[in-house]
């Protein structure tokens, strides 16, 4: 932000991440303590609450200062907040540096087992492993059993004083990882023992609890009971706290403004990812405040994401300006990738995590900073599963941001099996906070791609208060964000869900498959059907017995096979789908509302399938899992027949796989004889 | 509800080092008993779930009063001393009870949620941004996520 020039009198505040020792077991936060160094990451303070027990056992001792080592030699200023000012003291008695070198030696295990048992314990131990030390039996003796077990139990992550004198030693300019050593329970009957994770108190130890904290039964959540100090006290401190100084934490910030996305003047064929480089090439080339509040990043798949021309004109980010030495020394390349402050893209190591934790990140600047970005991310379409779990925690967080998934499906044929994703869309439909679009055609693109900028800053009229269902999409004026101006013309009224109002992020499944483009003027009702999920490419005539229903790059194969079914089928329509996850959702919120007493409520997808007579058929095709599509046979009635993939891929060329596989105009043929029994007539050769 | 931003503000908030978070007795002490308190709210808020209130499906509620314990002591240093507006911070899952007992005490949380921890409506098990009406600046629950 200040990089930018942005919030300038908003002060730099500090990532706190309090997090358990069994934590540093998961892999991202190693991919993210590696991508932290290449950026340079300050003002970051990681805290280890280091109570050496993960869920079912006590961490092994060694290997975590090992991970220490780790920290330190990425740049971190590592700070161990290890003793308590009781332990310090003692340790200066005579006898005492014993006393440490015992602490320190002793296994985790025991020591645990120690807290535990308490002061007979300790006594018990020590006075065994420390036989003929005069000095430190004598610094143990001379503690009665209750001081005692508060000495040995004196670790500095319970230490007030120790905590605050650690966190006032702390450097500007550097990320700092405090481990402050805990112990699990503290305070509590059963600190310390190894099955304590879950374990609760029961009645009768809480009791004791209560007593001791001087909480009267009865006031158990009265804010001031038990407190030994007078409220006027505590009350003036409380309100004196700095981390409450400015109210609310959750900021607001302005919607950027969406322009009319121009569609682009496409000659020849074109891929929806090549589409996809060429519409963000013109935001970036014509400028204005959208283009300037993107932000793009990828996982070292810029270039054959198609970000390439974006990032040539709108440069790297970096903290420190680097330029681009192939430029400087005059190398002919085709990417010029300039680093500095202004720049817009952020390239990323190869790791997905990383990629997903970003943009949920960048996502939430609104309402972390104040500042609204449009974060962009590319990937290939199968790594969305690498980095699935933190898609669905940016998700969950109700971050905002565009993933643009290309290549996809079997259209990464040479790349053979492992890169071929097949259940994506399923993801896609299922993920809450994630509209999943798959677009076939560049003007689809570009109408989704405009209304995504703007669907990203919808939000929520009010927390705890959900938004209306039963609304109009088409009434503009209760639509509680921006919306292109095309929304308020069309024709349909449809049902509206709760989601769709209050906005979230997007998911665009792209092809690298080149596709002759079809001549159309972009019709307000179009572009509305390219949004609500779908649009008859070819409607169906009255009395036909079939439809073919298709998602993506598969429109050529859709197309043709409706063409030869020309003498044997009359009239099948060819039905586009752009999203089916907007069609279902929308299916199941006029399901909903009709239930709860609102009968005028219908969906895009059933105005749509009112068109087919309720007895033809409907062959559904998609380059993914077949069940993506196969559902639309429950919203009228019709038969289905879905062809999808269901095995890993395999390399080959396209027509090769897309035959294989029961995706081609053959197998939709085939498909047609099977629904309706009369055979067909005119196939493919080959 | 935007944030003032005010210059003046902006003055007291900047800091060029951190040497004034040092240890003050006086401050300590009230810490320690503000400490006290939390431990006390967090530990109560997990066993009223578990042991005095009957959610009728028979499921165990669960929380983690031992796991809560643990970061006690740098909690309540931070968000009741240490931590600034313009700070953002995530909170380890299980510590949660914890988080929602210092929002109580600083007059961002409300009784009756944490009565219903883990309940319909109640406080979320660990931090979420979506769900608790406290503000919660990063959602955690996936571990190593947060970080």
């Amino acid at each position: 932000m200040h990089a930018k020039g942005w919030s300038p009198d908003w002060p730099k505040g500090r990532l706190v991440s309090l997090m358990g020792d069994a934590e540093i077991d998961e892999g991202n936060i190693h991919e993210a303590l590696l991508e932290y160094w290449k950026h340079g990451l300050t003002n970051c303070w990681w805290i280890v609450d280091y109570n050496r027990q993960s869920l079912d056992s006590v961490v092994s001792d060694k290997l975590f200062m090992k991970v220490a080592g780790l920290f330190d030699n990425l740049g971190w200023k590592v700070i161990l907040i290890k003793y308590g000012k009781l332990l310090e003291a003692a340790f200066r008695e005579p006898g005492g540096e014993r006393l440490r070198r015992w602490i320190d030696d002793c296994p985790n295990q025991l020591y645990s087992a120690l807290v535990f048992e308490g002061a007979k314990g300790w006594r018990r131990q020590l006075e065994a492993e420390l036989a003929g030390e005069t000095e430190t039996l004598a610094l143990i003796a001379r503690r009665s059993d209750s001081e005692l077990a508060r000495l040995m139990t004196n670790l500095g992550g319970h230490d007030m004083t120790a905590i605050l004198e650690a966190f006032a030693s702390a450097p500007e300019g550097q990320p700092v990882c405090f481990i402050a050593y805990t112990i699990k329970g503290h305070g509590l009957p059963f600190a310390g023992h190894k099955d304590n994770h879950a374990g609760l108190m029961n009645k009768t130890q809480m009791q004791e609890f209560r007593q001791q904290q001087g909480v009267n039964q009865g006031e158990e959540w009265e804010k001031f009971a038990g407190l030994r100090r007078p409220r006027e006290e505590v009350e003036s401190f409380l309100s004196r706290v700095p981390f409450n100084a400015k109210g609310t934490r959750t900021l607001k910030a302005a919607t950027i403004p969406v322009p009319d996305i121009p569609l682009l003047d496409v000659k020849g064929k074109i891929s929806t990812q090549a589409a996809f480089g060429q519409v963000l090439d013109g935001i970036a080339k014509s400028g204005g405040p959208l283009a300037d509040r993107i932000v793009t990043t990828s996982a070292d798949v810029t270039v054959s994401t198609n970000l390439g021309p974006w990032v040539n004109r709108r440069g790297l980010f970096s903290m420190e300006s680097k330029e681009d030495v192939f430029k400087t020394r005059g190398l002919m390349s085709p990417q010029r990738w300039e680093m500095h402050p202004k720049g817009q893209h952020i390239e990323l190591g190869i790791a997905e995590m990383n990629l997903f934790l970003l943009l949920a990140a960048a996502g939430l600047s609104h309402a972390h900073y104040g500042e609204r970005l449009i974060p962009i991310g590319t990937l290939y379409d199968p790594f969305i599963c690498r980095g699935l779990d933190a898609l669905n925690y940016a998700c969950y967080q109700d971050a905002r941001f565009m993933v643009v998934a290309t290549p996809s499906g079997l259209t990464l044929a040479p790349e053979g099996g492992a890169h071929q994703s097949i259940s994506t869309p399923l993801i896609g439909m299922a993920q809450d906070g994630l509209a999943y679009f798959e677009p076939a055609y560049a003007d689809e693109l570009a109408v989704i791609m405009g209304w995504s900028f703007a669907y990203m800053q919808r939000e929520k009229a009010g927390k705890g208060t959900p938004a209306p269902v039963a609304q109009w999409a088409t009434e503009g004026a209760s639509t509680p964000a921006p919306v292109a101006q095309w929304a308020t013309e069309g024709a349909t009224k449809i049902t509206t869900w709760e989601r769709d109002q209050t906005g979230g992020s997007v998911y665009l499944r792209l092809s690298t498959r080149p596709l002759d483009q079809i001549s159309r003027p972009m019709t307000p009702a179009l572009r509305d059907d390219i949004i609500n999920g779908g649009y008859w490419l070819r409607r169906p005539e009255p009395g036909t017995n079939l439809a073919i229903a298709y998602m993506g790059a598969l429109a050529p194969e859709a197309i043709e096979a409706a063409g030869l079914l020309a003498e044997d089928r009359r009239g099948v329509g060819v039905l586009a789908i752009t999203s089916a996850d907007r069609l279902s959702a929308g299916w199941h919120a006029a399901q909903r509302d009709r239930e709860q007493g609102r009968p005028e409520a219908v969906s895009h997808i059933e105005t749509l399938l009112s068109d087919l007579p309720r007895d033809a058929g409907v062959i559904t095709l998609c380059d993914g899992y077949p069940e993506t599509l196969s559902w639309l046979g429950g919203v009228v009635g019709h038969r289905v027949r879905a062809l999808g993939v269901e095995h890993f891929g395999q390399s080959g060329s396209l027509p090769e796989l897309y035959a294989h596989y029961g995706l081609d105009a053959n197998a939709i043929l085939t498909a047609a004889e099977g629904l309706r029994g009369r055979p067909v007539r005119y196939r493919l050769g080959g | 509800m935007e944030i003032s931003r005010s210059s003046e503000a902006r003055l007291h908030l900047v800091k060029s080092d951190n040497a004034h978070l040092g240890p003050d007795p006086e401050v300590i002490a009230m810490l320690s008993e503000l400490e006290r308190k939390v431990l006390w709210l967090s530990t109560y808020m997990i066993h009223h779930a578990n042991h005095e209130v009957d959610r009728g499906d028979g499921l165990k509620v669960g929380g983690h009063q031992a796991s809560s314990a643990s970061l006690l002591t740098l909690m309540t240093a931070l968000y009741f001393h240490v931590l600034r507006p313009e700070d953002r911070i995530a909170v380890k899952p299980h510590a949660g009870p914890v988080f929602h007992a210092i929002q109580y005490l600083l007059g961002n949380q409300t009784v009756e949620p944490m009565k219903n921890f883990r309940g319909f409506g109640g406080v979320q098990s660990y931090p979420s941004r979506t769900k608790d009406n406290a503000d919660v600046d990063f959602s955690t629950g996936s571990v190593g996520l947060g970080a």
